[in-house]
């Protein structure tokens, strides 16, 4: 399925690899499912765009991509095959687009109006985007209309191996004194345990919190674009591994990866899961980094990056926009750059 | 007309929880959520009670997808131990009980707060009988809506997923 969905995205974008990871023990070795990440969107109203210096990028590319993943998603079915789309958390910037994200419930649909053709897409039931809640639009969950929304999934479902999650839990983790999270690590990690009420609250400060000393005017994640390392052209054979984040390849490149590792052994040690993998967004930061779990096996973050705020190849390379994707399909995780078609 | 009139009513009781995570105002009703939040697809659908082996395994496959039948077709699992973790209430559903034995000390134990009397299901074909309407209660994370008969035993469940109605829950505790 990486060969059908590549092709797909070939067909209406200009590609290229910002990594991949091939591991035999990760729990999906059927090449006939394909799973996609669709990271931090951070839409805003238009009128709530013009206050601020960047926004969403690309999003007629963006367009265009979930277009084509739908188209296949549509083909695969009638081949016997699975197209699964997450998009895993801050899809609608509600933080950015007033200071009390629901003094008024339709402040959400005040977003989405906005961009009504990519939301029409992503909210298709026929796609069956799986959607998290990110710390941007973590209050949605108070909302009706956003009851099925999450904050993890375990996939495979049937046999986890992964957990997928929006990541903000990790800037918490490595600030926050741990008995307040606790509660919070257990849901999100636990395989047994859905949030309770207690705990979405909790969670709830905590995102508010963290927006209350945040100032947005010229960015949310990033002082300076997110360093990817070199990337590939898309057409290129895909190795097995490339790109891989393991000590400081580049700045940031390991960031939350010592976290994320110690809370699935600790999952797993206490749940008795298998999980090997988180896959995040969040930090707007494309990158597959991996450690050794206590037991020797390979364990990998893989953060799907953003479609917004900025990166580069090197440090001193040329500055484009965040435009990626995350797929895993036949034990391989890739992560693409997506670049309007030239 | 009915439910045009109640949908106004939830919305308005709902936008209270978007002010505050700690509202005062009591959670009066439940609306039973679309069928990707509650799993049943009709009322002939419907777990009876007492809980046999196969409405067991129904509310077990149930929950470990999160109420949603789109995340099962695609393996996607929201809560993978759902059946150990629920296994006592399930050995509790399987008796006998009365509506008095929802608020016994064993039941307490699973559903701490306050009993919701009012359940409003679009599907209902008519207004629910006031001495024998169906009951909700919250395991903190779940709605479990409790139907009894005529005599008051209870004689099916169906468990929602409600987040909205959950904070208001909250604020009652």
């Amino acid at each position: 399925m990486h060969d059908q969905l590549l092709a797909a995205l070939l067909s209406v974008a200009d590609v290229r690899l910002v990594a991949s990871y091939t591991d035999d023990q990760l729990g999906f070795p059927g090449s006939d499912t394909i799973q996609v990440f669709i990271p931090d969107l951070h839409l805003l109203s238009a009128e709530r765009r013009a206050h601020y210096a960047y926004g969403t990028n690309y999003e007629d590319t963006l367009i265009q991509v979930v277009t084509a993943i739908a188209k296949l998603k549509g083909e695969a079915a009638a081949q016997g095959e699975s197209v699964v789309v997450f998009q895993i958390g801050d899809y609608l910037d509600l933080w950015r687009e007033t200071l009390l994200p629901l003094s008024d419930p339709d402040i959400p649909n005040r977003i989405r109006s906005s961009h009504q053709q990519l939301v029409d897409l992503l909210e298709d039931p026929g796609l069956n985007t799986h959607f998290l809640l990110g710390n941007h639009d973590f209050d949605l969950y108070q909302l009706t209309a956003y009851n099925t929304w999450e904050r993890r999934f375990f996939i495979p479902g049937d046999a986890p191996s992964a957990i997928v999650m929006h990541g903000d839990y990790f800037d918490w983790v490595e600030t926050e004194l741990p008995e307040e999270l606790r509660d919070i690590g257990v849901y999100l990690f636990g395989e047994s345990h859905q949030a309770g009420s207690a705990v979405l609250g909790q969670m709830l400060d905590l995102s508010h919190k963290y927006n209350q000393e945040k100032d947005y005017t010229n960015q949310i994640q990033l002082a300076a674009p997110a360093a990817l390392g070199a990337m590939q052209a898309g057409e290129l054979a895909v190795p097995d591994n490339y790109n891989l984040q393991t000590e400081s390849s580049v700045n940031g490149g390991i960031a939350f990866l010592a976290s994320a590792c110690q809370e699935c052994v600790n999952a797993n040690a206490e749940f008795g899961g298998q999980l090997r993998m988180a896959i995040i967004g969040h930090t707007h930061h494309a990158r597959i980094a991996t450690t050794a779990m206590p037991d020797g096996s390979r364990f990998a973050l893989v953060d799907a990056g953003a479609w917004i705020e900025n990166c580069v190849e090197a440090a001193e390379g040329a500055v484009f926009p965040n435009a990626q994707i995350a797929a895993l399909a036949a034990n391989q995780v890739r992560i693409y750059q997506l670049d309007p078609k030239g | 007309m009915r439910n045009r009139r109640i949908v106004p009513i939830a919305v308005l009781l709902l936008g209270f929880a978007g002010c505050s995570r700690r509202p005062v105002v009591p959670a009066a009703l439940l609306p039973v959520p679309a069928q990707d939040s509650r799993w049943e697809i009709t009322q002939k659908d419907r777990v009876p009670l007492p809980l046999q082996d196969a409405g067991r395994n129904e509310l077990g496959d149930a929950l470990t997808w999160g109420l949603n039948r789109k995340n099962k077709a695609e393996n996607v699992g929201a809560d993978l131990n759902a059946r150990k973790k629920y296994g006592p209430l399930f050995d509790l559903l399987s008796h006998n009980a009365t509506l008095a034995d929802l608020e016994s000390a064993p039941y307490k134990k699973w559903f701490p707060g306050p009993m919701v009397k009012q359940v409003v299901d679009a599907r209902d074909p008519d207004t629910p009988r006031p001495d024998h309407a169906p009951v909700a209660l919250s395991d903190g994370t779940y709605w479990w809506v409790f139907y009894r008969n005529a005599q008051d035993q209870l004689t099916g469940v169906m468990v929602v997923k409600f987040n909205a109605l959950q904070t208001l829950s909250e604020g009652n505790q």
